[in-house]
């Protein structure tokens, strides 16, 4: 068996195998060392079943020229009670199979969501990795999926088979919203004329209520006999070029790593439902209201243990320690107000926090000459640190001072005289754009 | 459990499809993730279909009666790629190229009247599954 390593090393090359192993092993959790450089165009595409989206994957891969790297992911629905799946969008394209520029990989939904999973994304950033010029990405046309795949590809083409006016109207729900390109398929048949029009009056109403923004095309196509192929994959590479030039290509990154985490969050959600048996019991012997048991299953519900300080002499010599055990540990940053140096040690969900004094006057080093090395404090996460503070001089307890800025937010202390000889520390955290 | 992925395809121009599809169906619903390839395969793309997909175990249906040649080309392109996972083959097998296909490499043999049941044990056992 090889190591990562070797298999990024060996996908960069475009080796199958390699990308294929990979994959497996991102579906199976393992975090990948990628840093995703942008350099391919993800094309979801998406339309109700059967309405021709293999087929036309089909067509556009085959007329790509062959010194383009082309990756398909075809999504498959996972069953919600036996777990299987049956994947059956390849039949469309087996030819393409044997051709070295083509890489081709069904993924099932798995999991309680029913669209795309985090390993789907994992998988994208596999291939873009690996040097896919293109990467189509089969969803099951249904539900959830429309919304998760706006989030990780860079073109939506929305594909509408020959249907009624009526039909159509049902469809704006979802797949009316959200598309980049609106694809008349099928379009070798009879009906496809009426449609083509209902669809543009549609559109046209989806402009006006949507805004200038949102410039949809819409085109007529046949995936089984090619027709209108050539000028949609015109469409697509002009916006690519588009995209690559406004800055949208790299901004969609953030998209793709939020929704990778909300994906993965779901994943986790899901495992921990599974392992709920001793909250179950709980519950069922009233130890606990259904719904703390259901809030333990969250460690962000707040109050929560932050981290747990530990006041150290050296503290490269204790990262160092830490990091043997195999646990992953920030940089050193400097924190001028509370006079130390702090490494954070990451465990699931708390934190180690390794304080080292700065001079000889901070407290930390006194504490350090009055007590010798070990546990300092103990820190909660507060949602809103000012009305906290409010509940803490409520209950008579003293606050050392006015909150001010910590390594990770902004943090305030209850005296350990007033709290049993525990010095508890407050901290509220600063999200993004505060 | 964990979810090996299986390929179940057909070889060559044989238009039987009734059994292999009847065999993914009861092992997606036996909890694999099957990749069905459809009919009309060249041993080639079976092989390249198991690599991308990084499957566990390869099904192939045949009933036209090449299963001799089809199969033993199978085996050898699998050889020349490096790829080293169970072959069953199932269908139209007369009892006396049962072993030939089974000196070939292949795990298994499964005609006609076999029960679904037992099919889905040995898939289960060849993939790890307990
Ligand atoms: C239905 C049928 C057809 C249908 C097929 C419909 C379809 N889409 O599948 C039609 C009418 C189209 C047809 C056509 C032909 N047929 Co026809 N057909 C049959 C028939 C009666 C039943 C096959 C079937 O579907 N069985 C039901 C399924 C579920 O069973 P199964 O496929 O055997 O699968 C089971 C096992 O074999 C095993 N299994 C199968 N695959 C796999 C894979 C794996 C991995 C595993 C583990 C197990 C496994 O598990 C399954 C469940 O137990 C058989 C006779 C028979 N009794 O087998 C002839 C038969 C297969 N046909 C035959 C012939 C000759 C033809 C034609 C050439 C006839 C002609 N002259 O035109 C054409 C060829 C068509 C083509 N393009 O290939 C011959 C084949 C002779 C041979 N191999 O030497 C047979 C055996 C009839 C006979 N006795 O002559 N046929
Ligand atoms: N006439 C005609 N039929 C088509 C065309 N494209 C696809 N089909 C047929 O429509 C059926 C479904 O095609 P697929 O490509 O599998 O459609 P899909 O949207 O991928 O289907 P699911 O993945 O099952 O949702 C098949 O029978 C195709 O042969 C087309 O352009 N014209
Ligand atoms: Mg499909």
């Amino acid at each position: 068996m090889m190591n990562i390593n070797e298999l990024l090393e060996r996908a960069r090359n475009w080796d199958k195998l390699a990308i294929a192993k990979l994959i497996t092993m991102a579906e199976e959790g393992v975090e990948l060392p990628i840093q995703v450089v942008r350099r391919s165009h993800v094309i979801g595409i998406t339309g109700p079943p059967g309405s021709g989206k293999s087929t036309l994957i089909y067509t556009m891969a085959r007329k790509i020229p062959q010194d383009r790297k082309v990756a398909i992911l075809t999504i498959d629905p996972s069953s919600p009670f036996t777990g299987g799946s049956f994947m059956g969008n390849r039949i469309r394209m087996q030819e393409l199979t044997s051709r070295s520029n083509i890489y081709i990989r069904s993924m099932a939904t798995r999991g309680i969501r029913g669209g795309l999973n985090y390993a789907t994304i994992a998988a994208i950033n596999i291939l873009e990795y690996a040097g896919a010029d293109y990467i189509f990405l089969e969803t099951v046309g249904a539900g959830q999926s429309d919304t998760d795949v706006k989030y990780v590809a860079d073109t939506i083409l929305v594909l509408v088979p020959p249907l009624s006016g009526d039909e159509i109207q049902a469809l704006k729900s979802g797949l009316m919203e959200i598309g980049d390109i609106y694809v008349v398929s099928k379009s070798d048949n009879q009906a496809s004329e009426s449609t083509y029009r209902d669809l543009m009056a549609m559109v046209d109403m989806m402009k006006e209520i949507k805004g200038d923004e949102w410039r949809p095309v819409v085109l007529k196509v046949s995936g089984l006999y090619g027709y209108g192929v050539d000028e949609l994959l015109r469409v697509i590479d002009g916006r690519f070029m588009e995209l690559m030039k406004s800055g949208k290509l790299d901004s969609a990154l953030v998209g793709r790593r939020v929704l990778e985490m909300r994906l993965y969050a779901y994943d986790l959600l899901e495992k921990g439902l599974n392992e709920m048996k001793d909250l179950e019991r709980d519950v069922a012997s009233g130890k606990l209201s259904p719904q703390d048991a259901a809030r333990r299953l969250f460690s962000f519900s707040k109050p929560r243990l932050d981290h747990v300080a530990v006041a150290v002499k050296n503290i490269d010599d204790a990262a160092r320690k830490f990091k043997d055990l195999g646990f992953r540990v920030s940089d050193p940053i400097i924190v001028e107000e509370q006079g130390v140096k702090v490494v954070m040690v990451y465990l699931g969900n708390t934190k180690i926090e390794l304080l080292e004094p700065l001079g000889p006057e901070t407290t930390v080093a006194k504490f350090i000459e009055k007590r010798g090395e070990g546990i300092h404090h103990i820190a909660l996460e507060v949602g809103n640190i000012n009305e906290f503070i409010e509940k803490v001089k409520g209950a008579g307890l003293t606050i050392t001072g006015e909150p001010s800025r910590g390594a990770e937010g902004i943090v305030t202390f209850i005296h350990p005289k007033s709290l049993n000889g525990v010095l508890l520390e407050l901290v509220q955290h600063l999200s993004l754009n505060e | 459990m964990p979810r090996p992925k299986v390929i179940i395809a057909k070889l060559g121009l044989d238009g039987h499809d009734r059994g292999a599809k009847v065999i993914a169906r009861a092992l997606a619903e036996a909890g694999f993730e099957v990749v069905y390839t459809g009919i009309r395969q060249t041993p080639s793309q079976v092989v390249e279909t198991a690599i991308q997909e990084d499957a566990k175990l390869i099904g192939i249906s045949i009933l036209s009666g090449s299963h001799l040649e089809l199969v033993g080309e199978l085996m050898r392109i699998m050889k020349e790629r490096g790829l080293n996972i169970p072959v069953l083959v199932g269908g139209i097998i007369p009892p006396e190229d049962r072993d030939a296909l089974l000196k070939m490499g292949v795990a298994g043999v499964y005609g006609p009247g076999t029960p679904l049941r037992e099919i889905i044990d040995i898939v289960k056992k060849l993939t790890g599954v307990s």
